[in-house]
């Protein structure tokens, strides 16, 4: 049974569940509106798209078990290898994003620029002079013409 | 019409600072159009938050640049390397890239600017002439109207759930159920808001859009990228620099154009004003209508200079059309006219009948910048068109990084807040892992979009009329909606049911 859980299954499970995160506190929110307003509550609505969402996510598990399963990676080393670059890149972005917010913005984006393009294989000059463009069209543009306050 | 507020709105936006702003758009739109895998939405997606810091006027010409141009330069890369940049230049591979094969590169290269060009005057001057009678109609719309009107608006889920309906009905409901998050329309309780303030206001709309549109398409880019097949990539792009020809049609070609042109440019525009009936929906119509009728028919697909105006004309045609039911019936046909709709609504206008009346100075002003944009394309593109060609030197490296810090700085723009860039991250990974899955995100934008403005007025809908549902069937424009809406969901089955009986 776990085996099968991967592609659409898994993903319809999800779905399912995100139905479930909101069904649930819908009801508790009332479906009909109390006193003399009348008509539905304020969990009316969400209730009834999630159980929607409820439903559709079960027919894709389905439809995932049924055998009209989507394959959503590929087995190619290339693209694997790419799998573990979009981790990198990710774990770089959330530093940079760490960095902002207890750093500097211009601090962060520089690093994020300058790691990216020497993921990416680019050139050092070139790797520099972008990053040194970008952030100067960061600062200029948007915090200095736009007003842009970019602490937090 | 009011020809003097037509003339006081033309004055305003004839200003050195709205048409530099129509430019830069023009410019932005040529570049991002031309890279295959960038599309309109994902450029609008990223700028739209930076024009809030704009005049509204100067804004919009930004983003209504960018979207003529992108869509029209979508068609550089179908020409020179058989590759659509945007999905609406799909018909534009069948002769462009032929035609680019004989020699006659430069030629398709300017066919594409003037008729695209083309498609979109006369696309938006339907738009002038039709928008202000249907929106007097639609002036004395209520609850009922607009609920049915944002329920017709969610049955394209279906239309723009691409492959599989089952999974863009799970998504788009997705988005629906989160449109409820913040406070409520009519009882003012708060829900989902797990106590934090920046939830009260709801899941803002743009960061979810940038996040799915920009970071999830450049996720899905660095997944799919094979290095092996870099230097063939950089071999055919090489090979596209290469000697072109004229650009420019002769009056003989122009006159030949000429009547196949206006007649997909009225095509498109109707379909273009059919929510989720895009630009490469229309091409391909149009392309084939044209095909039928041609004394040349023999030659389409083989590099017909026709054919090709043709599908220039029908790609740009849309965009008149789907602006005609953005603003009058204030619902979105795709994407792009979403952003849009979520753009005027920042600018405290709500799109729709009463926008004619409200904001009718704001409404002409967009009609204007549609035909002055055009002319910058056919300015802009004639003269830069064999420089085009570089455009596509451009590695898709440099595109991801600087598209991923857009991406940051637009969504934190919007409200000067960080949990926009936290919304908008976390809405890049789902966009990818819905490219991967093959969920479409139209369905899920459109629920997010169209969700308070079904739920808000079905509620008052059904407060007015005490709970009973036959409100809903009480007025003839619910009627003919409802019905619209029946034959919208019952559509795909009436095709499959027409296909079989052919078949058989």
């Amino acid at each position: 049974m776990f085996n099968k859980l991967k592609g659409d299954p898994l993903m319809g499970l999800l779905i399912v569940i995100f139905g479930l995160v909101f069904f649930i506190p819908s009801l508790k929110l009332g479906v009909i509106a109390p006193g003399d307003i009348g008509g539905p509550g304020a969990g009316f609505f969400p209730a009834i798209c999630s159980s929607f969402v409820m439903f559709f996510g079960a027919w894709v598990i389905f439809d995932g078990l049924k055998g009209k399963n989507t394959k959503y990676f590929e087995d190619d080393p290339e693209l694997v290898k790419n799998i573990k670059l979009l981790f990198l890149l990710a774990a770089i972005f959330v530093s940079c994003l760490i960095i902002w917010v207890y750093v500097n913005f211009f601090l962060a984006m520089a690093l994020l620029s300058l790691s990216f393009n020497f993921i990416f294989g680019r050139k050092a000059l070139f790797n520099i002079l972008f990053t040194i463009v970008i952030v100067a069209l960061l600062y200029f543009v948007f915090e200095q013409l736009l007003y842009i306050q970019f602490e937090i | 019409m009011d020809m003097s507020l037509w003339f006081s709105s033309f004055l305003q936006i004839l200003t050195p600072e709205v048409l530099m702003f129509n430019v830069f758009g023009v410019i932005v739109g040529v570049v991002i159009g031309a890279l295959p895998g960038l599309s309109a939405t994902m450029a609008i997606a990223i700028l739209t938050p930076i024009t809030f810091w704009f005049e509204p006027s100067c804004g919009f010409a930004m983003l209504i640049g960018v979207w003529n141009s992108a869509i029209f330069a979508g068609g550089i890369s179908a020409v020179l390397i058989n590759t659509p940049g945007t999905p609406a230049s799909i018909a534009s591979t069948f002769d462009g890239y032929q035609m680019y094969k004989q020699g006659r590169g430069g030629l398709a290269l300017g066919i594409n600017v003037i008729y695209s060009a083309i498609g979109g005057i006369i696309s938006t001057l339907f738009l002038i002439f039709l928008s202000f009678p249907i929106a007097n109609f639609t002036v004395t719309f209520g609850p009922t109207e607009y609920f049915m009107l944002a329920l017709f608006g969610l049955t394209m889920m279906i239309s723009v759930s691409e492959n599989n309906i089952v999974k863009g009905m799970a998504v788009g409901f997705a988005g629906l159920t989160l449109s409820s998050v913040g406070i409520d329309p009519i009882l003012a309780v708060k829900r989902f808001t797990l106590d934090s303030t920046s939830l009260i206001a709801g899941i803002s709309f743009l960061p979810v859009m940038i996040g799915m549109f920009g970071i999830g398409e450049v996720l899905n880019q660095i997944y799919e990228y094979r290095k092996s097949q870099e230097k063939e990539n950089l071999a055919l792009i090489k090979q596209a620099s290469n000697k072109l020809g004229r650009v420019v049609p002769t009056l003989k070609e122009f006159k030949q154009y000429l009547r196949p042109t206006i007649i997909a440019g009225a095509e498109s525009t109707i379909i273009g004003a059919i929510p989720a009936a895009g630009g490469d929906i229309a091409s391909i119509i149009c392309w084939g209508q044209a095909k039928k009728m041609s004394k040349h028919s023999d030659e389409y697909g083989k590099g017909s200079a026709e054919g090709f105006a043709v599908s220039c004309t029908a790609n740009n045609g849309v965009l008149g059309g789907a602006l005609t039911t953005m603003l009058t019936l204030g619902i979105p046909g795709d994407a792009v006219t979403a952003i849009l709709i979520g753009s005027l609504m920042m600018y405290g206008m709500q799109p729709g009948p009463k926008m004619f009346t409200e904001d009718a100075s704001f409404v002409m002003q967009i009609m204007q910048l549609m035909l002055i944009s055009n002319f910058f394309i056919v300015v802009l593109g004639l003269a830069s068109a064999k420089m085009s060609a570089k455009i596509l030197n451009a590695k898709p490296q440099t595109v991801w990084v600087a598209v991923t810090i857009l991406c940051v700085v637009g969504s934190f723009a919007l409200n000067n807040s960080f949990s926009d860039v936290l919304i908008m991250a976390v809405a890049g990974i789902v966009g990818f892992i819905f490219k991967r899955g093959g969920f479409a995100p139209g369905p899920f934008i459109l629920g997010l979009l169209l969700g308070g403005m079904l739920e808000s007025n079905l509620r008052r809908a059904l407060v007015m009329s005490k709970g009973s549902l036959s409100i809903f069937i009480e007025r003839p424009v619910t009627c003919v909606l409802l019905i619209l809406i029946v034959l919208t969901l019952f559509y795909p089955l009436i095709r499959k049911s027409l296909f079989k009986k052919k078949g058989a």
